[in-house]
């Protein structure tokens, strides 16, 4: 699997990939996009890695990590769920404020379901690099 | 607007998200299951009475306006349903700990389990049609993996057949709220049951029924689609089985009867024979092929499949008798049944099998638990004072009100099968002696939720008339869908 021309073609997708998963990610509250897209984009940009390199860029609590990506990622989004509900709103309820940036001259819009996408992206980050590295690895 | 309609279904949510990242600490596992367990029981109880005193309510999720976004809506047949489960989703709970001895199966269980709570408690609130879809999947996705958990080869055919059960319903259930998105352009319950109105004649709307009475119908194991339901509640994990069996097949029955109270209220007469017909046919095989069962799980499991069509000919009459009396039978079948199915996982813990031949003497191994087994037999068989007597008298009564005589025949004569049928069991079980095979005494802690839910339908049988009154109070309430539609839209 891991030929030339795929490792090269590897180093030179993996990064954009990356890249372009975090701009569907910040967009994905208002705009096409979001966090489960931006979650797929990564892993497979994860798993691309993994096939080509195999795993030389493994560390020893890899499964434990990516475990607690998914469930970090589900309780971080319940979490802003709940914070709509104690800040005077109803469960799942957003807020959104306008920040002025200095130096760039521009409104800025945050919105707590970016935040709830972020959670979003975690789990389908961890969930499917989990299940990934489950199915291809061999049985221990 | 209170948050109590919530908070059923974000208790168990955040619970299992913190069960997952509890997982190495057992103590706070064990913790956070009792508090969270009996807080959600006692929330989902103080809803039903708050929903007694105060009429339907709503909650706006995410602080949407009702035909746009998605509400939560909580009538008398919510409250009753969340209640059920809750009632079986504890003692559930309480007897995974004893029945799973791993750790390392509880550390996957629990979350799981809370997730399929969660999911059966958003089914029953939710007020939107593809919302529904939605739970239904949460539901689906834990059982799946609650099914095939132990990794048992009988388990795995049965999570197979579960999973293309489910794909199918799902599919079925998608291309349903695609035909009514397209004709009416919502899918908030309440709106569309005020815009399909002048649709009602179209042939899209028939269609949309049937897929609809097809994807519920394979939910609830109605007749030509039950064949999954033996396989997969008896091959289940215990507490499992007793959940699918108690309160999962009850949400395809809560989905037929919300869908045909409010949505497709003027095609009530146009399906009634057709559910009908299918009930007693369901009824019929399911009795049948709960006699010629060896094993005392499947013998549940084909029960259950013939008690799910009563329910359906109670909910066929469409009447306010018919509907009280089908409410009624589910609460109480829903208790006997999940305490039968503990039952027998104590007996499967004991002997390593549920085949009847291989068991027997229990009357002097374990005289309380031949008690406990006989409450369960007695009521589900329909011996008064137990509930069972109330529930089969309910429909009969409503039957015969209705003039349905020839569908209550068949359901007195089934009835008479269950009773031979479980009796049949019981003697074997409990009377015949046995004396192969080595037993191998599981935790008494088994037996309490097996008591619980036989006390429980004891009572029920006793104190049968305020539980009555309040499901003849669902059921008036159900015939009266404008009292939801204001609740949800507003006066208008």
């Amino acid at each position: 699997m891991s030929t030339v021309i795929f490792k090269t073609i590897t180093r030179a997708v993996v990064p954009l990939l990356m890249i372009f998963s975090l701009y569907l990610l910040l967009r994905g509250h208002q705009l096409p996009g979001g966090g489960f897209i931006a979650g797929l984009m990564t892993s497979s940009g994860i798993l691309l890695i993994y096939l080509a390199y195999g795993y030389r860029f493994d560390w020893k609590h890899r499964g434990a990590f990516f475990y607690y990506l998914f469930s970090g990622g589900l309780a971080l989004s319940f979490l802003v769920g709940m914070a709509g509900l104690f800040f005077g709103g109803t469960f799942l309820k957003s807020g959104v404020s306008h920040v002025h940036m200095p130096l760039i001259n521009e409104d800025w819009e945050f919105a707590s379901a970016a935040i709830f996408d972020f959670g979003v992206y975690f789990v389908v980050c961890g969930v499917c690099v989990t299940l990934m590295t489950l199915l291809g690895e061999e049985k221990a | 607007m209170t948050h109590l309609l919530v908070l059923p279904f974000i208790l168990p949510l955040g619970t299992a998200i913190l069960l997952l990242l509890l997982r190495p600490y057992k103590l706070a596992r064990c913790v956070t299951i009792c508090i969270s367990g009996l807080m959600t029981l006692w929330v989902n109880i103080s809803l039903l009475f708050s929903i007694q005193d105060h009429g339907i309510q709503i909650y706006r999720l995410g602080g949407w306006a009702p035909p746009f976004g998605i509400v939560l809506v909580g009538d008398l047949l919510s409250g009753l349903m969340i209640v059920l489960g809750s009632i079986i989703s504890v003692c559930a709970l309480f007897y995974s700990f004893d029945y799973l001895e791993q750790d390392d199966q509880q550390q996957i269980f629990h979350p799981l389990f809370f997730f399929l709570w969660a999911g059966t408690n958003g089914a029953f609130l939710t007020g939107d049609l593809f919302n529904l879809f939605v739970m239904f999947e949460i539901m689906l996705m834990s059982v799946y993996a609650l099914l095939t958990m132990l990794g048992d080869k009988k388990q795995i055919e049965g999570g197979i057949k579960l999973i293309s059960m489910g794909l199918l319903s799902s599919v079925m259930f998608l291309t349903a709220v695609g035909g009514i998105y397209a004709l009416c352009g919502t899918l908030n319950m309440a709106d569309l049951a005020v815009k399909i109105k002048p649709h009602i004649d179209h042939p899209l709307v028939s269609a949309v029924a049937m897929l609809l009475i097809a994807v519920f119908g394979l939910k609830a194991a109605m007749m030509p689609m039950h064949f999954w339901l033996p396989d997969v509640h008896s091959s289940a994990p215990t507490p499992i089985s007793a959940m699918l069996s108690g309160i999962l097949i009850k949400v395809g029955v809560y989905a037929l009867i919300r869908v045909f109270c409010l949505i497709f209220v003027d095609l009530q007469d146009y399906f009634q024979v057709f559910i009908i017909t299918l009930a007693c046919i369901t009824m019929f095989v399911g009795g049948m092929g709960a006699v010629a069962q060896g094993d005392f799980k499947r013998q549940l499991a084909y029960s259950s499949v013939s008690q799910v069509g009563y329910i359906l000919l109670g909910v066929g009459f469409f009447t306010v008798g018919g509907m009280g009396a089908a409410l009624f039978y589910t609460i109480s079948h829903g208790i006997i049944k999940s305490g039968l199915f503990m039952a027998a996982g104590f007996l499967k813990k004991m002997r390593g099998t549920t085949e009847l031949a291989r068991h027997g003497s229990m009357i002097k191994i374990s005289p309380v638990f031949s008690l406990f087994l006989l409450i369960g037999v007695a009521a589900l068989g329909g011996i008064p004072p137990a509930s069972g007597f109330f529930m089969k008298f309910q429909l009969v009564k409503a039957g015969f009100e209705g003039g349905f005589y020839l569908p209550i025949a068949i359901a007195l004569v089934v009835s008479l099968f269950t009773l031979f049928y479980l009796f049949k069991s019981w003697q074997q079980i409990c009377c015949m002696e046995q004396e192969e095979a080595p037993i191998k005494m599981p935790s008494r802690n088994l037996l309490i939720p097996v008591g619980i839910l036989a006390l429980l339908a004891l009572a029920l049988g006793f104190g049968a008339s305020p539980v009555i009154d309040l499901t003849q109070a669902a059921a008036e309430q159900l015939f009266a869908p404008e009292q939801y539609i204001t609740a949800v839209l507003g006066a208008r």
